[in-house]
């Protein structure tokens, strides 16, 4: 199993490449940003990491074609990717909190997905030519300076529908915050489209953000955890269910404005949610486990292998690069 | 007056960084990278430079908000400027070759410009910005890192709309195939809008887009010009007027299609259009010719910074390096 870790977004370059160094030297698969809007250009603060490494592949997720046109994600993967000699990735979403930044509303989201990743595999093919989809366009694309192995492109899949589609032509989906039960889910949706294609699920290339907070004691890290239950799917009313019963599921809807503010104020105090119901949530729903409890997140990636992820992208928090190590040391041996 | 390189579109981020040190090194005051519907992007191809580099400014040309929303222009400027240290520059334009490759036409060109003039001005690490304009919105954008020396911000202004728009908001302004006396014109006509609206010509930049075809080989440097000779000005009238008979200037516009092929072919045959007026539209346009032509390059120079230029961008074609050379060793020292 392949492990990833997902940076902070508002990491500088500086910060990054020392993040990167690490996860080369400790085998680690790849390194993610999330994209946000008010951050540093994901592909450009990647250059100095990709310049210092030579293993580790890295790139952002995801990147929405209603944010940036499919033939300048292009531009710009491929120009990370020549600079990587080989090494970049992208996730390729269908809305997320930048577009709507940019006043921007997505629709038809498993439709623009389909066209940006095809505009994308034709740029990496190295054909000269045009496209003419139903929402993307392209006149004319011609990047035969792109020499180097084709950067590994993923589709962000996480509803029914994006995932059965996803299933039909992508080269690696990545989903988030899913247990592994989910996973199980997911791949009842995509096998079939995978076996249509020839591809076997087995080895199709899946992976998953998963929050991490593994910390010296359990009182941080589900300190850390609970600040940011806000933007882990898992709290909201499709996803809610498979951490806590219905009853439960019913409170944490009814407070939902509760971890926003919480998260907003960087703060643990959720009001009007259980310490019983909070505990539920971030046991299943994040990886929060103190050190000495290693075993136990290493058991939980075990489940995730065997519900059929192939590689998983741990989102790090406070002291990235002391998560780097503890991932390195004890995740990646374990389930080489 | 300060002389800046701008590279071809060809140009990998390996390449920019070795011609970026060479330009540095003779004293050069930036570098700019085309941004075309086939090039690498132009803020990634720049980005090694900008890590390895001390002084040189650097920046693309011409970016259009068309193509990349002004939220996502900013990020990747504010991110090549952090990575420079504060040595960033942009030439925002109202969109070319790149809009067409993806399928977008033309539309209100001013009032594009104009907002995402005032979105990269107006952003600040310190203040939250909530933009709402006819074209682009930006909600809640605060690049907090950005706290370097502003970038430079110039507008791609060859008309007396946009070069109003300019001397409004933007730091300066670059015209493209501006012959001296239509460059005497357009700064004295510049100076004034800057007057009308309470900035001081002095704190404002002035720039003119000029092609360099002088090689060691005449005849190299002759084709060179030929195959490029489409592109200047796009053969509008009045940038041949000033030195083309009436008759020519006609013959030259009834022949557009012969030039546009030429580029096209990349080919320096123009087809039924006369050699004698072929040669007397490149020595006009641009710098063309052997070794033997730099002491008359160096008299134009002088005679565009008389007219009020605070710098020339040098357009470098083939063998940049080679061009590089010539500017770094028998101009620059003439301008200094």
């Amino acid at each position: 199993m392949r492990f990833d870790v997902i940076l902070d977004s508002f990491m500088s370059a500086p910060d990054m490449t020392r993040c990167a160094r690490l996860a080369d030297e400790y085998g680690l698969g790849g390194l993610w940003i999330a994209n946000n809007f008010n951050t540093r250009d994901a592909f450009v603060n990647f250059v100095p990491a990709a310049m210092e490494t030579s293993r580790v592949r890295m790139g952002p997720t995801a990147i929405s074609p209603f944010e940036l046109h499919p033939m300048k994600i292009a531009h710009s993967l491929l120009t990370l990717n020549e600079i990587a000699e080989g090494r970049a990735q992208i996730v390729i979403g269908g809305g997320g909190g930048t577009a709507e930044n940019l006043g921007h509303k997505p629709h038809r989201m498993v439709r623009a997905v389909r066209e940006c990743v095809e505009i994308l595999n034709q740029a990496i093919a190295g054909k000269p030519g045009s496209y003419k989809g139903e929402m993307y366009q392209v006149g004319w694309m011609d990047v035969d300076w792109a020499k180097q192995p084709a950067p590994a492109i993923y589709v962000g899949a996480n509803g029914p529908q994006m995932l059965r589609a996803a299933s039909r032509y992508a080269a690696a989906i990545m989903s988030s915050d899913f247990t592994p039960d989910r996973i199980r889910w997911a791949h009842e949706l995509i096998d079939p489209g995978l076996n249509e294609r020839g591809v076997d699920p087995a080895t199709f290339p899946y992976n998953n953000f998963w929050a991490w907070h593994v910390q010296e004691s359990r009182e941080q890290a589900h300190k850390e955890a609970r600040i940011y239950l806000a933007v882990r799917g898992t709290i909201y009313p499709d996803y809610i269910r498979d951490v806590v019963n219905e009853e439960e599921a019913q409170i944490v809807t009814a407070n939902e404005s509760e971890f926003l503010k919480a998260y907003m104020a960087k703060t643990s105090e959720i009001k009007g949610v259980s310490e019983e119901i909070l505990t539920k949530i971030v046991d299943g729903g994040v990886s929060a486990s103190p050190l000495s409890e290693i075993e136990r997140e290493i058991e939980r990636m075990r489940e995730f292998r065997d519900a059929g992820l192939t590689e998983i992208a741990l989102c790090v928090y406070s002291n990235p690069e002391q998560a780097i190590r503890t991932i390195g040391e004890h995740l990646v041996p374990a389930l080489a | 007056m300060e002389i800046d390189i701008i590279l071809n579109e060809f140009t990998s981020p390996q390449q920019a960084v070795e011609l970026g040190l060479m330009a540095e090194n003779y004293g050069v005051r930036g570098v700019w990278a085309s941004n075309y519907g086939w090039s690498r992007d132009p803020f990634m191809a720049l980005s090694l430079l900008a890590d390895r580099s001390s002084r040189i400014r650097l920046g693309p040309m011409a970016i259009s908000a068309e193509e990349l929303h002004p939220l996502k222009m900013a990020n990747l400027l504010f991110s090549l400027n952090e990575m420079s240290r504060g040595r960033a520059m942009i030439m925002v334009g109202a969109g070319g070759a790149v809009l067409q490759a993806i399928g977008k036409e033309r539309g209100r060109m001013i009032r594009s410009v104009r907002e995402c003039l005032e979105i990269l001005k107006g952003s600040s690490p310190d203040k939250t910005m909530n933009y709402d304009g006819d074209m682009y919105k930006v909600w809640g954008y605060k690049p907090a890192y950005a706290t370097d020396e502003p970038p430079l911000i110039y507008y791609g202004s060859n008309h007396p709309q946009s070069r109003r728009v300019a001397a409004e908001l933007a730091d300066g302004l670059i015209t493209s195939d501006f012959v001296v006396p239509l460059m005497k014109e357009f700064v004295d006509a510049t100076h004034a809008d800057l007057e009308s609206v309470g900035r001081s010509p002095a704190d404002f930049r002035i720039s003119n887009f000029w092609a360099w075809h002088i090689k060691e080989d005449a005849e190299a440097s002759a084709r060179e010009a030929r195959r490029e000779l489409m592109l200047r000005g796009w053969l509008g009238e009045q940038y041949f007027a000033p030195f083309l008979e009436e008759d020519e200037v006609k013959l030259m516009r009834d022949h557009e299609q012969d030039f546009l092929d030429a580029f096209l072919r990349s080919t320096d045959v123009i087809e039924n259009v006369p050699d004698d007026l072929v040669t007397k539209m490149i020595e006009n346009i641009s710098f063309v010719g052997g070794l033997d032509k730099i002491d008359a390059a160096i008299e134009t120079l002088h005679e565009f910074a008389d007219a009020g230029l605070t710098e020339i961008a040098l357009r470098v074609h083939d063998d940049p390096a080679d061009a590089l050379r010539l500017i770094g060793e028998r101009v620059m020292p003439a301008m200094r």
